[in-house]
């Protein structure tokens, strides 16, 4: 098999690849390329054409195809390399790709690699619903994708499980296409989507979301036929009594997503068990040396804009490694602490500012988010809100780090 | 008049509970910040929407190019909009920001078209 | 109207080895099913195991077809090119208590003339399943896995290669005449046929009551399964069951690794009153979790990808439990029939000697003569995903279909998905294509390669997207098109 060389690597041409890939170019690196599976660059970006895209990093609200062009054009301007219709099969941890296209079969040896493959969405298979086989079950994502790329309506009256963002969005799209939304069921007792998707989503339409609500059973063998609702209590028990039939044709899952890190684990990328994604430092560099993992496949964002400039960090963090041979290393361990899910890096060099990304366990009004090293409050800063949905982003300059050690953060009163 | 209603200026989402009359916003109560306020107003006197959805393009890549609202538009006249739209069909190549209807139905915003799509014979 | 020799009722494994071995002979042969491919009903949704009949009452007809299709799986396998794996299974006792039953096992195994059965203590258990517990276990190295699915199909593929027809969505709805000239009514038209074979699994009593045969009653019995992500595939190298619980319609819960590298958890076995209840349920879902993580502890709710039933097809009902004998007769209402009732487990095993023996039975009506020309040599799909990296990179020179991963995660390509839509038996709805290629069945379920799949069967196959369906006509997978592309184009 025919071996190439390249001084970086990306894997995946979605938002993550496309800002990975042009910063690594932008930072020096002189062979780059950006290995695509699908016919277009861009990602999930593509089928996303609601508008709400690029308020952090562009500074107004656009749509997902056009927040994909916008960085399209860029790699262009870099001259960037890319290819499409081309699916990494194998990855070592020596950073040798084997990848497969119709032309034909080759391997890549690449000075770094990134890792930006984005994420699946979680299916009834992982939620284990109970019930019949039929036609008619789909998740949020693949409703989108027919509907918005290949023009085809899934289904004409459809319940809707799980109020993340990509399924109130649906909610709307297949409302104002001509489908009829009965309803919007979440488990948990508050919205897992934004605020502006509740508001503009489901109330501008009349559209009923039932709170520490869930399906217990849907019915029909050849396509569904409707699905039973049931209230949960604390522990996510099924309130007796509170079962009701909800008719339908489709129901549309929008139950969370997972990072796709099957290449990762084949080239002995250590996860995290929270996150699904890679544990890295401050370089977004992964327990294997020159391996780099950046976006959805790293962690589940919520905002397209924060994906973007962690990739961009990664793609010159690659591109400083493929120069270099190796990065400062990273010892000062970071540690979620009271109140936190997860913390990223989960370690860091000290070199320089660091933003962080973390999560909180629950949603609560008024909270504190607290960087603690040696028994020192290093950092405090009020949050009106936090909630598990949204990412918390704080930044702190290198002169705040130990030299060693550790640093907790949690979220308290 | 009195309402509740959820400001969503913010990922905050408060749940505030606002008083009017027939010209003004008198109070906003229970909101965490003052941007609540012209958000609440617009919400009340004249709620926009920028709408997004797709229209057939002849001879393109893919069977659909995605399109908005270059601007918002009254809630009220969304499915205006949407009805408008299912009459139009637009023909490749298709650039980013191509006008596909202007000026739709005098609401003094365009239609544009959000994606590139390249033509094939 | 068609004439026949044989009609065979029901696709599933036994009524398409059935098929398959009827077109050996002179003899004009009819498969009809009521689904739209074969392998729809139980056949599909068990275990996927070649069983060795260590368990099956000495003596019985059971008995003898299940050692004896257990010997000839292997053969026949390679000779169908269908996946065939000798992994072993190990019987555990979790207490001293349970251990007694492992040697009654092995004494009704020896005694069947199942081969190197043997009892092992906890600590050689340790050693060949460390992820396991156990404190001694019968094992049982002839056991093996197998792909209901790919040898279903094959059997079919081969009797329509020798000459049999295969109608799909063919339900029979009325049998008349008497032998030498049955008339079969069926959902696409009538057929005669001079003999009829009732293999119609869990229906088969139903097909019987229409020639008029009343005497048999199947009672449907569903085992609910669980599928691990192939990512924990390697937690166990063998079957992993327990001893089998006293007087039950079921094997018990155990844990088997498939062909595919999955593991399958289940099944459990609850009579229904609905012999198409193939739903699956919470209660039995955490009961199987548990049962599970009793025998593997390093199993977790986060690996399962799927889930599924499947019903046994049982003449014992509710109050009585246990097995019942497999039912292969003809009977004296209705002369020229053959009845095959109460085929459960180990039915997959024991379908190639069944096939002989329905064969012999068919002999003793008409003359059976060799055709000559019979083959059942026959190339199944190529499974790019595992080959070495050299013997795919050769392929992919040679036809760039090979080169174009369909489906991610279980690695499919173009070239086999384009195979598996122009399969012989037509059968072109969603799971059709997932039984033959495996695209859609991985963790993601089709939320990658569905509408990619979709788009070809639209562009390629020139499949109207309303009759795209996941399993037949009444489960279409769409309902039209967003926007009406007829328009004219006015910019």
């Amino acid at each position: 098999m025919h071996t190439t060389e390249v001084d970086v690597a990306v894997i995946g041409g979605g938002p993550a690849g496309l800002a990975a890939v042009t910063s690594a170019k932008n930072a020096g690196a002189e062979r780059v390329l950006l290995i695509e599976r699908d016919e277009r660059l861009g990602g999930i970006l593509n089928q996303c054409i609601h508008d709400g895209f690029g308020t952090k990093v562009l500074g107004e609200s656009i749509t997902g195809p056009e927040y994909a062009q916008i960085y399209i054009d860029k790699l262009q301007e870099a001259k960037a390399d890319f290819c499409l219709n081309t699916m990494v099969l194998d990855l070592t941890p020596e950073k040798v790709l084997t990848v497969c296209s119709a032309e034909g079969m080759r391997r890549i040896k690449a000075g770094a690699v990134v890792l930006a493959m984005g994420c699946r969405e979680r299916t009834r298979g992982a939620l284990g619903i109970p019930g019949p086989r039929p036609a008619g079950v789909y998740t949020a994502g693949v409703v989108q994708n027919y509907m918005n790329l290949r023009n085809i309506m899934v289904g004409r009256q459809v319940v809707i499980l799980g109020s993340g963002d990509i399924g109130l969005i649906m909610a709307r799209r297949l409302t104002l296409e001509g489908a009829k939304v009965e309803c919007v069921a979440e488990i948990l007792p508050y919205p897992s989507g934004l605020a502006r998707n509740v508001v503009q989503c489901l109330e501008d339409f009349g559209i009923p979301l039932y709170l520490s609500t869930t399906v217990t059973r849907i019915h029909g063998t050849g396509r569904v036929k409707g699905v039973t609702l049931a209230q949960v209590g604390p522990k996510w028990g099924v309130k007796s009594g509170s079962q009701r039939f909800v008719e339908c044709d489709t129901l549309m899952l929008s139950v969370g997503l997972i990072p796709e890190n099957e290449l990762s684990k084949k080239a002995g990328v250590a996860l995290s068990p929270v996150t699904g994604g890679a544990i890295v430092d401050d370089w977004f560099q992964t327990s294997v040396p020159g391996i780099f993992s950046c976006g959805n496949v790293l962690h589940v964002h919520d905002v397209v804009d924060y994906v973007t400039l962690e990739a961009e960090a990664a793609g010159r963090s690659a591109a400083r490694y493929a120069a270099a041979g190796s990065l400062p290393s990273s010892p000062i361990k970071v540690k979620p602490g009271q109140g936190v899910r997860y913390v990223l890096p989960y370690q860091i060099s000290g070199e320089d500012a660091v933003e962080f990304s973390l999560r909180a366990l629950a949603p609560e009004k008024d909270r504190h988010v607290v960087f603690r090293s040696n028994g020192q409050v290093i950092r405090k800063m009020r949050e009106l809100m936090v909630a598990p949905a949204q990412m918390i982003r704080v930044k702190l300059r290198a002169d705040r780090f130990p030299k060693e050690g550790e640093i907790t953060v949690e979220v308290t009163e | 008049m009195k309402g509740e209603l959820i400001c969503a200026v913010c990922p905050v989402g408060c749940h505030v509970t606002a008083e009017w009359n027939e010209t003004d916003l008198l109070d906003v109560q229970q909101a965490a910040c003052k941007l609540a306020w012209p958000y609440i107003r617009s919400e009340i006197f004249d709620p926009r929407r920028v709408v997004t959805s797709s229209v057939p393009v002849v001879g393109g890549e893919i069977p659909l190019v995605s399109v908005k609202t270059d601007s918002p538009v009254p809630k009220d006249r969304m499915r205006d909009v949407m009805q408008s739209l299912a009459q139009v069909t637009v023909q490749a190549p298709v650039n980013v920001g191509d006008v596909v209807v202007s000026n739709i139905l005098g609401l003094g915003a365009n239609i544009r078209a959000t994606k590139r799509i390249k033509k094939v014979s | 109207m068609e004439q026949y020799d044989v009609a065979v009722i029901g696709g599933g494994v036994v009524g398409c080895a059935i098929a398959r071995e009827l077109t050996q002979y002179r003899l004009k042969v009819a498969l009809l099913e009521k689904e739209a491919d074969v392998c729809r009903g139980t056949s599909g949704k068990n275990s996927a195991v070649v069983h060795t009949g260590f368990n099956v009452k000495t003596g019985s007809l059971k008995a003898r077809l299940n050692v004896a299709g257990a010997r000839m799986f292997e053969g026949l396998c390679a000779e169908l090119d269908v996946p065939f794996k000798r992994v072993g299974k190990l019987v555990t006792a979790l207490t001293e208590a349970e251990v007694p039953e492992l040697h009654k096992l092995k004494a009704t195994g020896d005694a069947n003339g199942v081969p190197s059965l043997e009892i092992v203590d906890g600590a050689t258990v340790k050693k060949m399943e460390p992820n396991v517990g156990g404190v001694a276990a019968l094992s049982v190295p002839t056991a093996a896995i197998t792909s209901p699915f790919h040898l279903t199909i094959a059997l079919a593929e081969v009797a329509v290669a020798n000459g049999a027809d295969v109608l799909l969505q063919a339900e029979v709805t009325a049998i008349s005449g008497k032998e030498g000239s049955f008339r079969i009514t069926t959902r696409r038209g009538a057929i005669g046929s001079k003999l009829v074979i009732n293999s119609a699994g869990l229906y088969s009593d139903h097909v019987a009551r229409l020639a008029g045969v009343r005497r048999y009653k199947v009672y449907p019995c569903r085992g609910e399964y669980f599928i691990i992500d192939s990512a924990k595939g390697g937690l166990i190298k063998h079957m992993v069951y327990p001893v089998p619980p006293k007087g039950g319609p079921g094997l018990g819960v155990h844990l088997t690794p498939t062909i595919d590298g999955n593991i399958l958890i289940g099944p459990s076995a609850e009579y229904v009153r609905r012999k198409d209840d193939v739903a699956t349920t919470r209660a039995v879902a955490r009961k199987l979790l548990k049962e599970a993580q009793e025998i593997l502890p390093a199993i977790s709710p986060r690996d399962v990808i799927a889930a599924y039933a499947g019903i046994r097809a049982k003449t014992t009902p509710s109050s009585v439990g246990g097995f019942g004998e497999f039912i292969i007769e003809e009977v004296p209402e209705c002369p020229g029939m053959l009845h095959l009732v109460g085929i459960e487990s180990p039915g997959l095993t024991a379908a190639p000697a069944i096939a002989l023996d329905v064969a012999q039975w068919v002999g003793r009506h008409l003359s059976l003569v060799p055709n000559g020309h019979f083959t059942s040599k026959r190339n199944g799909a190529v499974t790019f995903r595992d080959l070495p990296p050299e013997k795919q990179a050769e392929l992919v020179a040679q036809d760039p279909d090979y080169g174009h991963i369909v489906c991610r995660c279980e690695t499919v390509t173009r070239k086999e998905l384009k195979a598996a839509i122009e399969n012989p038996l037509g059968a072109r709805s969603l799971n059709s294509i997932k039984y033959r290629a495996r695209a859609t069945m991985g963790r993601c379920q089709g939320g990658f390669c569905g509408p990619r799949v979709v788009d070809m069967l639209v562009n390629e196959y020139h499949v109207p997207l309303t009759e795209i369906s996941l399993k037949g006509p009444s489960s279409s997978l769409f309902a039209g098109e967003v926007k009406d592309l007829t328009c004219t184009p006015q910019r």
